[in-house]
């Protein structure tokens, strides 16, 4: 699971740049704070760590 | 029920599973336990476009159909060995199954499902008839409740049939659910987006009611009954997307969730959406309806009139018969699904071709680009500029302290 600790190098932030997940230091980058990209980090990185199935659900039901 | 001569009906469920293709179980049940209700939102699929199933199924799903659906619910989970289990009570409107039958219905889901496997229960509802009662049933059930609403115009579509607007009725609801007694069992609120609104006094409106979630839907249209748009604005939906992004993205703290938006976040980190409307995760979901008949998600009824049936009931069919079904199958196979102007798009892992029922086109079927590729593209790539970006900035904030203490 180095998804959530590789190193910065190789990590382009262009604009055409795609953030790997296999490369960015996500753990690190998220932070205790509370604006929406550290929630989306958060979740990244307990999708990774839990390494569950993701399906697709429906409606407006978490 | 595919259509002859349109994509899926011709995929060929034999072969794809002798390649290997396995199909994902179903987790999420949707019961379509009453079939009417007491509003006559002008956009609605399962009245307003064309399909009148409705009319011949049973007003209220009895307690016999029910417990075959939770037995089969029940089966599938131990073939399956699912650890949990979403069930969504669902219409028309559900609450119009009453208090009393309600509660039968949720003893009688959790006695077949029982206590081996972890049962999570929903209502969708329009809030309507959502009192006290009510809340008290799902808040000892351990029910969770979401509500429609369209945000500060939602009396422009969703109307009683006499015409009156809903608004004050499902505010009454939105205000007790918004109060410490109810607020644990509070879900979200579902909103159609209409483009005509201003997007971020939508959002802002919504805000008050201190949802947990905001669900913003894109309106059922497709390819043979496309969106209604602004002269002129070929991406109207993306844009509004990107005026609510912004204002949600940019608050100095999260002050609610938008799915749709933290689908397109995960999925431009790298990550997977959990929502059938963005990225290409296997769709999960079955539908039962009032008579025990198996369907897919019932907005495909949007498409054509039965275009979300597979024959399949559950008094006589498990639900592992479904995952053979055609319909079915298409959603879960991820990129195989795609058109080839799909494929050929450098977006479209992310994009998924949006909603498997903005697809459709009469005479081809489901095997099409989104009927809001526009917008899905601008709000995606425009997610994605912001995201790279800020990336790039806390990347480099890193780097330089780094640099300082070395």
């Amino acid at each position: 699971m180095n998804a959530t600790t590789g190193d910065l190098e190789g990590f382009s932030g262009g604009d055409e740049a795609v953030p790997d997940v296999t490369r960015i230091p996500l753990r690190q980058l998220a932070p205790d704070g509370d604006r929406v990209l550290d929630a989306a980090i958060r979740r990244l990185v307990e999708d990774i760590v839990d390494e569950g199935q993701i399906t697709a659900g429906f409606g407006s039901i978490p | 029920m595919t259509r002859a001569g349109e994509w899926p009906t011709d995929l060929d469920v034999q072969a794809a599973l002798a390649e290997g293709f396995r199909p994902y179980a179903f987790r999420e049940f949707v019961l379509k336990i009453h079939q009417r209700c007491n509003l006559a939102c002008d956009y609605c699929y399962v009245y307003t476009m064309g399909d009148h199933s409705w009319r011949d199924r049973p007003g209220v799903m009895s307690i016999e159909v029910l417990r075959m659906a939770a037995a089969r619910i029940a089966e599938h989970a131990r073939a399956h060995d699912l650890r949990t289990i979403r069930v969504i009570l669902h219409g028309g409107e559900p609450l119009l199954a009453g208090h009393r039958r309600l509660g039968t219905l949720i003893t009688e889901l959790k006695n077949s499902v029982g206590d081996d496997r972890q049962l999570r229960i929903a209502v969708q509802t329009n809030g309507v008839l959502l009192n006290e009662p009510m809340l008290d049933l799902f808040r000892a059930e351990g029910v969770q409740v979401g509500v429609s609403l369209d945000g500060a115009d939602n009396d422009r579509h969703r109307r009683y049939a006499d015409g009156r607007g809903s608004t004050a009725d499902v505010e009454r609801a939105l205000a007790l659910l918004a109060d410490d007694r109810y607020h644990l069992i509070f879900a979200g609120i579902l909103c159609t987006v209409d483009v005509t609104a201003d997007p971020v006094r939508t959002y802002e409106a919504l805000l008050r009611y201190q949802p947990p979630l905001i669900d913003f839907l894109l309106p059922h249209a497709n390819w043979t009954r496309p969106p209604s748009r602004p002269a002129g604005a070929a991406q109207a939906y993306g844009d509004w997307m990107v005026a609510v992004f912004d204002r949600w993205y940019d608050a100095p703290r999260r002050e609610t969730r938008i799915r749709i938006l933290e689908e397109i976040l995960s999925l431009v980190l790298g990550g997977a959406s959990r929502s059938e409307q963005v990225g290409l995760s296997p769709v999960t979901v079955a539908v039962v309806e009032s008579d025990g008949d198996i369907e897919q998600v019932d907005s495909l009824k949007s498409a054509y009139p039965g275009a979300c049936a597979t024959g399949l009931n559950v008094a006589t069919d498990s639900f592992d018969r479904a995952l053979r079904h055609p319909g079915i199958m298409a959603r879960q196979l991820g990129v195989a699904a795609l058109g080839s102007v799909c494929t050929a798009c450098p977006i479209h892992q992310w994009c998924g071709a949006g909603h498997y029922a903005h697809r459709y086109a009469a005479g081809t079927g489901f095997r099409n680009q989104s009927v809001y590729c526009n917008d899905l593209s601008r709000i995606i790539t425009h997610v994605r500029r912001r995201i790279v970006a800020d990336i790039a900035e806390r990347t480099g904030r890193q780097r330089r302290c780094s640099s300082d203490i070395g």
